[in-house]
């Protein structure tokens, strides 16, 4: 992939200039906007992610046992969704609306967090513990040279929530949940006038000035040195920010209303779908986290806490397991295959389409539920649900379902006639592979997310001494896990 | 100089240093050129996983940032009478800050009704602007840096924010121009209306300088000087038209550091006292918006009509001119109803004493705007980790159908119940400190709890007559805080001995716990243990820590944790009776239920328990000795001033603020002479308060 050097004149004029600073207005604006490189090497790719709450329940997500596969070396079956499953559906939740994109579709089975991860979304994107100092891939993503290269996006994540979002940045040595909208008009409106040519106008020019009050600020013999060095922040980031504008794509902004959804939580996944795909086809974000849980109760409106923790949790109790269903069938039909089906349906400049630009990564913080389900498991993290759309300009080849279980162990969830022997839960691979996928897929480098331990790259939970030297099930698996999942490239 | 440089950034990038050597360069190589603009060459902390390995940074913003060097904590602290307080460093806005801030300015400069609604209970902005305004992103808080307050660190997040926010509110009023709104154009003010400022759409500068000197006053929380109004004027000349003029300079003033941030620039030198200073009237103003009212100064309004403004007292030099006059405005903003935007009978201030009417139907909600602001330090400083429902595992399920008494429609009540156990510990603590004048003592054991009709259903299982809040005393094996549902329910039938242990280790006495590592740590070390009929809860914790590696932190856990045990989790109380445990069975249908397979003996009873240096306790025997123990202890004390203190000033305490900490646990300790509120209203006054230490 081609590297777009990025342009640090603006940069660069702006402390050469210090001297003047005062007497003039920051330069950046008077650069043509062409000044800013343009994307390179065709459509930029694009990531979203889609969190629902409290895994999955295996009988209604999963397909049954009994489809054909071909196996490979290093415990790997390959399936073809097309074939296996053209002719009925996936499983319950991934119905036969989706049929007409299996060809789309990477759905794999056998991933595993090394550690217990409880009820962290931010599990989902990587940053597994309350006390981890990794941020979740989409942070990284945004922060990669791969990845945006120099291309100025008006949010480089865009984080749509009712009430929570499983993205996580990190804030000097401590890692904090990120922030996110939650009303679809006012996103779209704050997306597409800050693209708007009279409202960048007006804003570099207001920056240019702002600019000069924090440094005139600075100038206080009552300050620290300490305090000074944080208005330099201040100064640097908000030269950012200039500089960004005017780098910015100029799109007209579509004629397009959200109403207010209020409690219609089907309404409010659609919109956030919506304003999620206009905003990755104007080129004004290249990422996008969708966080689909509801504040209010009941499987009607959504996935809530409550009714599905539970049902997560107590395998058998089938008021609450039908909750668990309809409120997942929710996030599947009008979150996941409306992005799909949305962005299908955009061209893009290489005859190809947004979808096949994007990796779409719907996922949970939990592994799946058994039927047999012991108690002392109730936040087991063993087989992820994972199922991906899209390819990433052919970074991944779609249309199949890549089990990576290793079916020769004993077991996880115990043995039970209720759960046939074919479906029974078995250690697979690191999950963190998934993350390097990703990560590479967008076009991240290794050095950009590496972290040093077990083997050189993406040890997130895991170190030398870690939880999975100790567990003999990834003993085989360790050195690969800085490693693209095998097989997923076709 | 300019060739030189790239060539030597060149080969800094191949480094893969260039934040930190190329800044240096560029300090060397403007010798000469310029003394008044650097960059300091350590600026530029980490962030983790960036892309500095390539030299490049990325341009959509967050590659850099501002994270103040960790706290030194203390140990102790004594007052060191004379001494100077600790550096005040320069901090901006916390999210809370900032939102009820722009609440502040917009409803001040009468420009909420062109940009939004607002949420009258909590100051809230609602309408279009409300989602942009949400996009502050959260504070870092974490288990030992409880308050959004002191989060100073500062990221691209944070400005990418500022500037959606100052853009969305310019485009706003851009909008209002251009629908050529007539109160709008009333709002600009009487030299304003002309027909050639509404038809023509230019600004004349008289308007443009009435304009910058009513709003420019309300934004930057100073006295405005001719270097703003230059600054101002400069905004404008910027633009031709007014559409532009007006929203530009709303915007500029949203993005001055002196909106953002606290700055205390313009203090007056303490002779011969170098580093210190003494705030001038605005400087105390703004502490005090935010002290009092968690916002702006301009917030402080009366319902009268009149306005109690802390900004017009700043103008007038009223909290300088003397102690006297300074203390006679405190008490007029203390007395202030809230919320400030709009007054009804029903927002009066919270003086219903306690031994008034029982019928005290209001929750938190309905309190002035100091009361409100103080309930949002309980909040901090209190919350659990929230467990708004209840497990529907067979085992939980079980517990709570053989609780007696047991009312048949309580599984329906969950979500109701969470509310009402955060509502009642917050009427507790509510009232506490400012009805009853009650001290930190008082906190931990009292034991009033004002409840409607679920609580008092939740805990006793008897229905009362209404479900309005009424006042309940004396209720068995109870006392303060620690015996509170919020504080005990887990939401399951495991009571979790060691997050309440956890708990009251770090937030009642302020010992640093670090997080356990699982990658340190055995396969599912630190999960719950596994069940056993033969075992309590106690028992099996007990068991699951004992290893040497545990026991470092756990011995200081446990008991405190243990000490709880005669209370379940849900938080009633079960002293005297036995704990159930139970096993599970596979039913025909592949369902799972539980039974009873086991009642075991309940022990709270602790021995040796560690506090703190020459704080030991023999031993303790339940919540309400436990209780005993804590507001007895001058660790503990000294812990809730502590928390407060970071609180209130936006940083950890240093080894110089002995005397002011001193002060707030003395202060709080005298129930006559009016306990922790007392101790809040005359905290404005002391010294601490209004000098300013400047660090190097």
């Amino acid at each position: 992939m081609s590297r777009v050097v990025w342009n640090r004149k603006t940069r660069r004029q702006f402390l050469i200039d210090g001297s003047s600073f005062l007497a003039l207005p920051f330069l950046a604006s008077l650069l043509p906007r062409e000044a800013g490189a343009q994307a390179v090497g065709g459509e930029a790719k694009r990531f979203v992610s889609i969190f629902s709450p409290n895994g999955q329940r295996s009988i209604d997500y999963e397909p049954r046992a009994g489809y054909a596969f071909t196996s490979f070396p290093g415990d790997i079956r390959e399936t073809n969704l097309q074939a296996a499953f053209g002719a009925s559906r996936i499983s319950e939740i991934l119905d036969n609306k989706f049929n007409p994109f299996l060809n789309k579709l990477t759905l794999v089975r056998g991933l595993d967090l090394a550690v217990d991860a409880g009820h962290n979304r931010s599990a989902m994107l990587g940053h597994f513990l309350t006390s981890d100092s990794f941020a979740t891939i989409d942070q990284v993503m945004a922060r990669s040279q791969g990845v945006y290269g120099s291309r100025a996006a008006v949010l480089p994540i865009l984080n749509l929530a009712n009430q929570d979002i499983h993205s996580y940045r990190k804030s000097g040595e401590s890692v904090v949940r990120a922030s996110f909208f939650s009303s679809p008009q006012s996103t779209f409106n704050l997306l597409f006038n800050f693209s708007n040519p009279s409202t960048r106008d007006r804003s570099t020019k207001v920056l240019n000035r702002v600019m000069a009050s924090y440094s005139s600020v600075k100038q206080s013999p009552q300050l620290s040195t300490e305090d000074k060095r944080m208005l330099d922040q201040y100064m640097s980031m908000f030269n950012d920010v200039a500089v960004k504008m005017n780098q910015i794509p100029q799109v007209a902004k579509p004629n397009v209303n959200f109403p207010d959804p209020a409690a219609n939580q089907e309404l409010r996944f659609q919109q956030m779908v919506d304003v999620t795909v206009l905003a990755l086809q104007a080129g004004l974000t290249q990422i996008a986290n969708i966080c689909c849980t509801s504040v209010e109760g009941g499987a009607s409106q959504g996935p809530n806490d409550g009714g599905w923790h539970g049902a997560h949790h107590a395998a058998g109790n089938e008021v609450t397991n039908r909750d668990h269903l309809v409120g997942h069938k929710l996030v599947a039909d009008q979150v996941f295959l409306r992005l799909i089906q949305k962005m299908s349906q955009v061209s893009t400049s290489d005859g190809k389409t947004l979808l096949d630009q994007s990796l779409i990564f719907w996922g949970n913080e939990l592994g799946t539920v058994s039927l047999d389900q012991p108690a002392s498991w109730v936040h087991d993290t063993e087989n992820m649900p994972v199922v991906i759309a899209g390819s990433g300009q052919n970074f991944i080849q779609p249309g199949r379902l890549l089990d990576y279980m290793q079916y020769g162990a004993t077991p996880l969830a115990g043995v039970s006639n209720a759960v046939p022997a074919a479906e029974q839960k078995r250690p697979g691979r690191l999950y963190n592979q998934l993350l390097v996928t990703l990560l590479q897929g967008m076009g991240a480098l290794p050095a950009e997310y590496a972290t040093g331990a077990a083997g050189g790259s993406m040890s997130y939970g895991l170190t030398s001494s870690g939880k999975a030297t100790r567990n003999a099930r990834y003993i085989t698996k360790i050195a690969e896990v800085g490693q693209v999942l095998p097989r997923i490239r076709g | 100089m300019i060739k030189v440089f790239r060539k030597l950034t060149k080969s800094v990038f191949a480094r893969g240093r260039y934040y930190l050597l190329a800044a240096t360069t560029i300090v060397v190589a403007m010798q000469g050129c310029s003394d008044g603009f650097k960059i300091d060459s350590d600026g530029l902390p980490s962030e983790g996983l960036l892309a500095e390995s390539s030299g490049i940074p990325p341009v959509n913003n967050s590659s850099s940032g501002f994270t103040p060097p960790a706290p030194k904590i203390p140990a102790d602290v004594t007052c060191q009478v004379g001494a100077d307080p600790g550096a005040t460093p320069l901090r901006r806005l916390s999210k809370w800050h900032y939102t009820h801030t722009m609440v502040a300015l917009l409803s001040g400069a009468d420009l909420i009704a062109t940009s939004g609604g607002y949420n009258e209970e909590w100051g809230v902005l609602s309408g279009p602007l409300a989602a942009v305004v949400d996009s502050i992103p959260f504070d870092a808080v974490s288990n030992q840096s409880l308050f959004s307050a002191a989060d100073r660190s500062v990221h691209g997040d944070h400005i990418d924010a500022y500037a959606f926010i100052a853009s969305s509110v310019a485009d706003s009023i851009a909008l209002q121009i251009d629908q050529k709104s007539t109160r709008f154009f009333d709002l600009l003010g009487a030299n304003c209306v002309s027909d050639a400022i509404r038809v023509n759409q230019i600004l004349s500068e008289v308007c443009r300088d009435d304009f910058i000197n009513k709003f420019a006053r309300l934004a930057l929380r100073k006295k405005i000087n001719d270097e703003d109004r230059l600054f101002f004027k400069n905004v404008a000349s910027d633009f031709t038209v007014l559409r532009e003029q007006v929203p530009g300079l709303i915007q500029a003033a949203l993005l001055h550091p002196r909106f953002l941030m606290m700055v205390e620039i313009d203090s007056i030198p303490v002779q011969g006292r170098p580093g210190l200073f003494r705030l001038n009237d605005y400087e105390i103003a703004q502490r005090l918006g935010y002290y009092l009212l968690g916002s702006s100064p301009l917030a402080s309004r009366d319902c009268a009509g009149t306005r109690a403004e802390m900004l017009d007292d700043a103008e007038r030099g009223v909290f300088t001119a003397s102690e006297t006059s300074r203390r006679a405005a405190f008490q007029k903003y203390l007395a202030a109803p809230g919320p400030t935007y709009s007054c009804n009978a029903a927002n009066g201030p919270l003086r219903n004493p306690i031994s008034g009417d029982p019928n005290l139907s209001h929750n938190y909600g309905v309190l002035s705007h100091f009361q409100k602001n103080y309930i949002n330090f309980y909040r901090e400083w209190l919350n659990p980790n929230p467990v708004p429902f209840i497990s529907e595992d067979a085992v939980t399920q079980k517990f709570l159908k053989d609780l007696e008494p047991f009312s048949p429609g309580f599984q329906t009540l969950h979500h109701g119940v969470y509310n009402s156990i955060r509502d009642e510990t917050y009427n507790f603590v509510g009232r506490m400190t400012f009805d009853a004048n009650g001290t930190y003592s008082d906190l931990l054991l009292n034991n009033s709890y004002w409840m409607n009709g679920t609580m008092v259903e939740y805990l006793t299982g008897f229905s009362p007559a209404a479900n309005y809040v009424t006042r309940i005393q004396n209720l068995p094996g109870r006392a303060g805080l620690l015996t509170r549902a919020q504080f005990l329910y887990t939401g399951n039938a495991d009571s979790h001995p060691i997050n309440r242990g956890v708990f009251i280790r770090r937030r009642l006495l302020c010992d640093q716990l670090p997080s356990p590592s699982p990658d340190a740590l055995p396969d599912r070390a630190i999960t719950t243990p596994d069940a056993n009929t033969n075992l309590t809860t106690r028992q099996r914790y007990e068991q699951k820590t004992s290893q040497r590696s545990c026991q470092g932190c756990h011995n200081l856990i446990n008991p405190l944790g243990f000490a709880l045990e005669n209370f379940d989790s849900f938080g009633r109380d079960r002293t005297g009776r036995s704990e159930p445990v139970y096993t599970t069975a596979k039913n025909a249908d592949g369902s799972t239920s539980a039974q009873v397979a086991n009642r075991l003996p309940i022990n709270a009873r602790v021995n040796n328990v560690y506090i703190g240096a020459n704080e030991n306790v023999a031993a303790i025997d339940g919540a309400v000795e436990m209780s005993q123990m804590l507001a007895s202890s001058g660790k503990s004390q000294m812990c809730f001033a502590r928390q407060l203190f970071r609180h209130t000033m936006g940083r950890f305490e240093t080894s110089q603020d002995g005397c002011l900490l001193q002060y707030m646990v003395n202060g709080q300790r005298n129930p006559a002479g009016g306990g922790i509120q007392r101790m809040l209203h005359a905290l404005p006054l002391q010294e601490a308060f209004l000098t300013k230490k400047v660090g190097p």
